[in-house]
C-alpha cells in the first residue's frame, strides 16, 4: 500500500482511487496495525482537503463530498480494524442551537473534527439550552460547539451560554460557535470563546485548545 | 387624489424608473422586518398569530404606521396550516415558532431517469409523497389532502392579500407585480437531492445531475412568468448553491441553465430579482453577463466591487448588515448606510434593501430604534 | 410540458369531446387559469 499516493488521492477526493486501493488493501488481509496506518493516512488526506479549503480551492459541497468519502472508507476497511479505536484528542459536545433546524454546518464540522480524531457527541438540531448542560455534565468535554443559520440562533446561543454559567460548568468548557449570522460583536455578546464561519478554521481552534 | 394614492404614484415611479434603468428620483427603499418579526413587535404570539393570521391588519397597522418603506412591507412565503395538512417534512415549525427547511431528499439517486423523462410526474408520483407525507396515501385520500391544502392554502394567503391592500390603501406603497421561482440546479438540490446529495451527485453521477437541471429548466420559466398584462414586475429568484461549489463545477452545472432561465424571464419583458444569498464576489462577470437590468440583491460582499463589475449594467441592492441592527449602535448604523449609498447610489441603479429580512425581535428594542434611524437617513440622503 | 398530470385546452377536448361545443374563448382561458394554479402551487411546495 502506497500511503502517500493514498494520502493524495484522499485530497484529491478521488473517490475511485481511493476505494479501489483499500478494496484491494483489505483483500490482501493486512494487520490491523497496517489497517491503522492506512486510517492515517486517510486522515492526512482529509487535512489536505481542509487546507484546500482554507485556501479557496475547495468548498463547503466538496467538504461534503469529502466527508462522504471517508466514511466510505472506513467502512471498507472495517473488517480489518478490529475492535481498536485510535486515540481520541479530546471531546467535543456539538449541537444545531434552539430554534434553529438547519444541520449542514454542523454536520460538516462534525465529520471534519472526527476526522481530525475528536470525539464528538451531537446532540442534533433545535438542541435545548438545558440539553446541552446535561451533556456536558455527563460527559465533561473540554469543548462546547454551537452551530446556528438563523439570526435568532444568536440569541439562543447566548442563552445557552448563560445556562452553562448558571450551571457551573462555563469555566470548565471552551465554547465555539459556528455558522452564517456568527460574527465577533456576536460572539463577544454570547460570551463564547471562539467564532468561525468555516469548519475546517473551527477545528483548527478546537486542535490549539487540547494541544 | 388621497395622500396614500399620492404616495403610492410617486413611489410606482420610483420603481417604474428604477425597473427601466432610469435614475429615479431617489433612492427606493425596503425596509427589513419580515412577518415573524412585526408580529412580535406588535407585541403578538407569534406562533398562534401564523396559524390564525387573527389581527394581522392590527399587527400591520402598527408596523406600517412606525416604519417608512417604499415597498409593501406585508407578505411571507410560509405559513403552517397547509404545510401541516400536507404532513410536510420539508418545511415545518422549528421550537420558536420560525418555518424553517431541515435537509430532506425526494428524489433518490437511481430515480434521476424518472425525473429526466417528465419533472411534473415525478415531483407528483415520487418527491411530493416523500416529502409531504398526507400525500403517501391512497388516491381518493391524496386528493382530498391535496384539495384541503390547497383551500388552506388560498384561505390564508387571500387573508395576506387583503391585509396587504388595506396597507396599501392607507399607506401607498409602489405597486409591483412579483412572480417567484428558483435556478434549475438549486430547484433539484434544495427538495429533490439536499444540500449532500446533490455535493455527491456531481461527482458521482454528473451526467444525471446536467439532464435534470435541462429537464426541469421549462418548468421553472413557467413557474416564474408574470402575465403580460403586468406592465412593471419582478421575479424573485433566490440564489442558493453556488457559494458552496468550486467555479468550474458552477461554470458546468449551476450557470448555463440558470442564465437560460433568467434570459428567458427577461425576454419576456420582466426584470428578474436575484437574492444572492452568501458570497458571490468569485462569480461577478458571470453576472455581469445576464440580461440587463435584473435586479441582483446581494447578502455578502465588497460593494466597491459589485458597484463597479456589475453596478453598471445592472440594479444593486442589498449588502446591508441587519446583524448590524442588532448589535450597533445608532451611529454604527447610520454610518453603514452612509457607506452604502455613498458608493452604490450614484449613477441610479440602486435600491436600498438590507442582506435579508430581520425574523426575531430584540428584548431591548435596539433593532427598532436602530432601524428608524437608517430609514430616515436613506430618505433624507437619498435624492438624486 | 410533457406530462399526464398537467391537461392543455386540447388535452380536455381529447377527453370532453363536448367540451367542441362551448365557446372556446370563454372556456379554455378559465381551465387554463385552474391547471397553471394548480402548476404553481405544486411546483412551489417544492421551493
Amino acid at each position: 500500500m502506497n500511503l502517500e499516493a493514498l494520502t493524495k488521492a484522499v485530497g484529491e477526493l478521488d473517490e475511485e482511487q481511493v476505494l479501489a486501493a483499500l478494496k484491494e488493501f483489505v483483500a490482501a488481509g493486512p494487520t490491523e496495525e497496517e489497517a491503522q496506518q492506512v486510517v492515517a493516512a486517510c486522515q492526512a488526506g482529509m487535512a489536505i482537503v481542509g487546507d484546500l479549503f482554507e485556501q479557496g480551492e475547495y468548498f463547503v459541497g466538496d467538504l461534503i463530498f469529502a466527508g462522504e468519502l471517508l466514511t466510505n472508507a472506513i467502512e471498507i476497511l472495517k473488517p480489518v480494524l478490529g475492535g481498536t479505536s485510535s486515540a481520541k484528542i479530546g471531546k467535543i459536545v456539538l449541537g444545531t442551537v434552539a430554534g434553529d433546524l438547519h444541520d449542514i454546518g454542523k454536520n460538516i464540522f462534525k465529520s471534519m473534527a472526527e476526522a481530525a480524531g475528536f470525539e464528538v457527541i451531537d446532540l442534533g438540531i433545535d438542541t435545548p439550552a438545558a440539553a446541552f448542560v446535561e451533556k456536558v455534565r455527563e460527559i465533561k468535554p473540554e469543548i462546547v460547539g454551537m452551530s446556528g443559520v438563523l439570526t435568532l440562533a444568536l440569541e439562543a446561543m447566548k442563552d445557552t451560554v448563560d445556562a452553562l454559567k448558571a450551571a457551573g460548568l462555563r469555566d470548565s468548557v471552551k465554547v465555539i460557535i459556528g455558522g452564517n449570522p456568527v460574527t465577533k460583536e456576536a460572539c463577544e455578546q454570547i460570551g463564547a470563546d471562539a467564532f468561525t464561519t468555516n469548519a475546517a478554521e473551527g477545528v483548527k481552534i478546537c486542535q490549539r485548545w487540547v494541544s | 387624489m388621497t395622500d396614500a394614492r399620492a404616495r403610492a404614484e410617486e413611489r410606482t415611479q420610483l420603481f417604474r424608473d428604477l425597473l427601466k434603468g432610469k435614475t429615479p428620483k431617489r433612492v427606493p427603499y425596503s425596509t427589513a422586518p419580515a412577518m415573524e418579526y412585526v408580529i412580535q413587535y406588535a407585541g403578538y404570539d407569534l406562533e398562534k398569530t401564523l396559524w390564525t393570521l387573527k389581527d394581522l391588519d392590527k399587527i400591520y397597522d402598527k408596523f406600517c404606521a412606525e416604519f417608512l418603506s417604499d415597498t409593501n412591507p406585508v407578505g411571507t412565503y410560509r405559513l403552517p396550516t397547509f404545510y401541516q395538512i400536507l404532513g410536510s417534512k420539508a418545511f415545518v415549525m422549528g421550537s420558536g415558532g420560525f418555518m424553517q427547511h431541515p435537509e430532506v431528499v425526494g428524489l433518490l439517486p437511481e430515480e434521476y431517469d424518472e425525473f429526466i423523462a417528465s419533472p411534473y410526474d415525478c415531483i407528483l408520483n415520487t418527491i411530493l409523497p416523500r416529502l409531504y407525507t398526507a400525500l403517501d396515501a391512497e388516491p381518493s385520500q391524496k386528493a382530498l389532502v391535496l384539495a384541503k391544502a390547497y383551500r388552506a392554502y388560498l384561505d390564508d394567503f387571500g387573508v395576506i392579500a387583503a391585509v396587504r391592500n388595506k396597507m396599501h390603501e392607507k399607506y401607498g406603497y409602489a405597486m409591483l407585480a412579483a412572480g417567484f421561482t428558483i435556478a434549475p440546479f438549486d430547484f433539484i438540490a434544495d427538495f429533490p437531492r439536499s444540500f449532500s446529495g446533490i455535493s455527491i451527485d456531481i461527482r458521482r453521477r454528473p451526467e444525471k445531475v446536467l439532464e435534470a437541471c435541462e429537464a426541469v429548466t421549462p418548468l421553472l420559466v413557467k413557474k416564474g412568468k408574470l402575465p403580460p398584462s403586468v406592465e412593471y414586475g419582478y421575479i424573485m429568484i433566490p440564489l442558493h448553491m453556488a457559494p458552496y461549489m468550486r467555479e468550474k463545477d458552477f461554470e458546468k452545472f449551476y450557470w448555463p441553465t440558470f442564465k437560460k432561465l433568467v434570459e428567458e424571464l427577461s425576454a419576456n419583458g420582466h426584470n428578474c430579482y436575484l437574492f444572492i444569498e452568501q458570497d458571490w464576489m468569485r462569480y461577478l462577470d458571470y453576472l455581469n453577463d445576464l440580461p440587463e437590468n435584473t435586479i441582483m440583491r446581494f447578502e455578502f460582499g465588497d460593494p466597491k466591487l459589485v458597484k463597479e463589475k456589475v453596478g453598471k449594467k445592472h440594479i444593486v441592492s442589498g449588502l446591508y448588515p441587519i446583524t448590524l441592527l442588532q448589535t450597533g449602535t445608532k451611529e454604527q448604523c447610520v454610518d453603514k448606510a452612509k457607506e452604502l449609498m455613498d458608493i452604490l447610489a450614484p449613477g441610479g441603479k440602486y435600491w436600498f434593501n438590507y442582506d435579508k429580512s430581520v425574523l426575531t425581535i430584540d428584548k431591548e428594542g435596539r433593532i427598532a430604534d436602530n432601524l428608524k434611524a437608517v430609514t430616515e437617513y436613506v430618505y433624507e440622503n437619498g435624492k438624486y | 410540458m410533457e406530462s399526464k398530470f398537467y391537461l392543455t385546452w386540447e388535452d380536455y377536448k381529447q377527453k370532453f369531446p363536448e367540451l367542441e361545443k362551448r365557446p372556446e374563448e370563454a372556456v379554455a382561458p378559465k381551465l387554463q387559469a385552474c391547471e397553471d394554479a394548480m402548476f404553481n402551487f405544486i411546483v412551489g411546495l417544492l421551493m
